[in-house]
């Protein structure tokens, strides 16, 4: 119900109008023209523990313990509301004491008393605090979700740039690009889903589309590692990368060959836990060193750097390709720490980054 | 138009930086970095002199803007390449910056940086043979057309 409801209401001679006042969900006062409370309903005793005593004949501004009292609400009361016929949702945040800094939205109508012909005025009093809270972190999250979409764009743009495009047809391409951008979105689904990510759960959905040939993929699951968000996102498009290379040019592209992944947690100089994962590919086709390392290769390295915080080693034995990961054990899965690590492997290379590693 | 230029990125995403300093490589330029973390780049700034730098703004929760200030005092032109949802306030503090929104190809940011520091290179040369409103009249004139 709104005020030109009460209002009309209030102006029959037939009803309640206490009975009225209390049907409205939000805290309103009936005040004199000397501010004085007339009448009080249900919610306002409820919602600012003011008992009907201490309540009825006493001015606004007296009212509780002072806190009505502070400037913004003289001014509204004392200057802006005699010279308005109504005022709705009139915001005013103010030390309330013990209960803190609030933000109250005040309506207001003036109106004459059927009964008396004097005047009196409605207020009604919603505490928007909690609101203007969650509006406040509703922004923030806003910000910060279109701070990602535009993020991840680019890392769709990246993968659509750097996929090579040169002795490919366009099918291949596109196998190649959907691929990757497939690889981004299962590691975003384990790394968005607020819970820390194991990384036996990355490597059997990396592997998913493998699963067809049993006999070729090994899996000899470690001690269970969970991974921070970055690290759950690099590991995934790293055994991507992988997955693709050994079914296009390693082991997985000829009846025979193997793939055996294994991790374990082990201690490095410092004392400190480190994950070791291992890539080792074995019975495919003979194995050469490459000319020149294309993309995948180098995102293999650089996300191993900044997303584990760790580092790649790829070693092209004749017998089969081997790739290492090594990184920190995270102390705090599902969080960012492992970005905020003091270990450092950033490459300080002032000529050009290596593009042959 | 950046051959020869030692060019600092610093990008937290592994993607993105690796497409960034590949391309400035294709451009003729030398890669300083890249660098995924604040500490890491003023270390290295503070080492060594480079002629530009495209800085993502958030880095893993830290601002870039400590390292911005400093290329900043330096005279070494740089551009923002952020995903920030107002872009534009970051040239209350730095009025010089250029600002190239996410996602934007590393050759339009190639290309902002590079009339970074011919911009750079003209106000240097002012400095020592021209009076400066010289070149505020200029500029204006040739917006205006």
């Amino acid at each position: 119900m709104d005020l030109d409801e009460l209002y009309r209401l209030m102006r029959s001679a037939h009803v309640q109008a206490q009975g009225m006042i209390d049907t409205v969900r939000y805290p309103l006062l009936v005040l004199d023209d000397q501010l004085r409370v007339v009448t009080a309903n249900a919610a306002f005793y409820d919602s600012f523990h003011a008992s009907r005593e201490d309540t009825i004949g006493t001015p606004f501004l007296e009212l509780g313990a002072g806190q009505w009292n502070v400037e913004s609400f003289r001014l509204l009361l004392e200057k802006v509301i005699p010279h308005s016929s109504s005022i709705d949702e009139f915001e005013i945040t103010a030390d309330f004491g013990t209960a803190g800094t609030r933000t109250m939205l005040v309506s207001a109508r003036r109106l004459v008393r059927p009964d008396t012909s004097g005047r009196v005025l409605l207020l009604t009093l919603v505490d928007a605090t909690e609101r203007r809270r969650k509006d406040a972190e509703s922004a923030v999250l806003l910000g910060e979700l279109q701070h990602r979409m535009k993020n991840l764009l680019g890392l769709v743009q990246a993968l659509v740039r750097r996929t090579e495009i040169k002795g490919r047809t366009a099918e291949e391409y596109r196998e190649a690009i959907v691929g990757r951008i497939e690889a981004l979105s299962r590691s975003l689904d384990l790394s968005l889903s607020g819970k820390p990510s194991a990384l036996s759960d990355l490597v059997a959905s990396t592997l998913e589309p493998y699963a067809q040939l049993p006999a070729a993929v090994e899996v000899e699951k470690g001690a269970e590692v969970f991974l921070t968000s970055e690290q759950a996102l690099g590991t995934g498009m790293i055994l991507h990368e992988l997955s693709t290379n050994a079914a296009k040019h390693g082991a997985l592209s000829s009846p025979g060959g193997r793939v055996r992944i294994s991790w374990k947690v082990e201690k490095d100089g410092h004392q400190q836990d480190v994950v070791g994962l291992r890539w080792q590919e074995s019975g495919g086709p003979a194995v050469a060193t490459p000319t020149r390392q294309g993309f995948g290769t180098q995102m293999v390295r650089f996300a191993a750097a900044q997303d584990l915080n760790g580092q790649a080693e790829l070693i092209y034995a004749p017998e089969g390709f081997l790739a290492e990961l090594r990184f920190p054990l995270p102390a705090h899965p599902g969080t960012s720490d492992a970005r905020n690590a003091p270990a450092d492997h950033d490459r300080p290379v002032a000529d050009g980054h290596d593009r042959r590693g | 138009m950046l051959e020869g230029k030692k060019i600092m990125v610093v990008e937290d995403e592994a993607l993105l930086a690796l497409d960034l300093a590949m391309t400035m490589e294709d451009l003729g330029a030398a890669v300083v970095g890249p660098c995924y973390r604040l500490g890491t780049a003023l270390d290295l700034v503070r080492k060594m002199k480079v002629d530009g730098a495209i800085l993502d703004v958030d880095l893993n929760g830290e601002t870039v803007f400590p390292l911005a200030r400093y290329l900043d005092e330096q005279g070494v032109p740089f551009v923002f390449h952020t995903g920030r949802a107002d872009p534009a306030s970051l040239l209350e503090a730095f009025s010089r910056a250029r600002i190239c929104t996410k996602p934007s190809t590393p050759e339009r940011i190639a290309a902002c940086l590079a009339e970074a520091l011919a911009d750079a290179d003209r106000d240097s040369d002012n400095e020592n043979y021209a009076p400066a409103y010289a070149q505020d009249g200029s500029s204006e004139s040739s917006q205006q057309a």
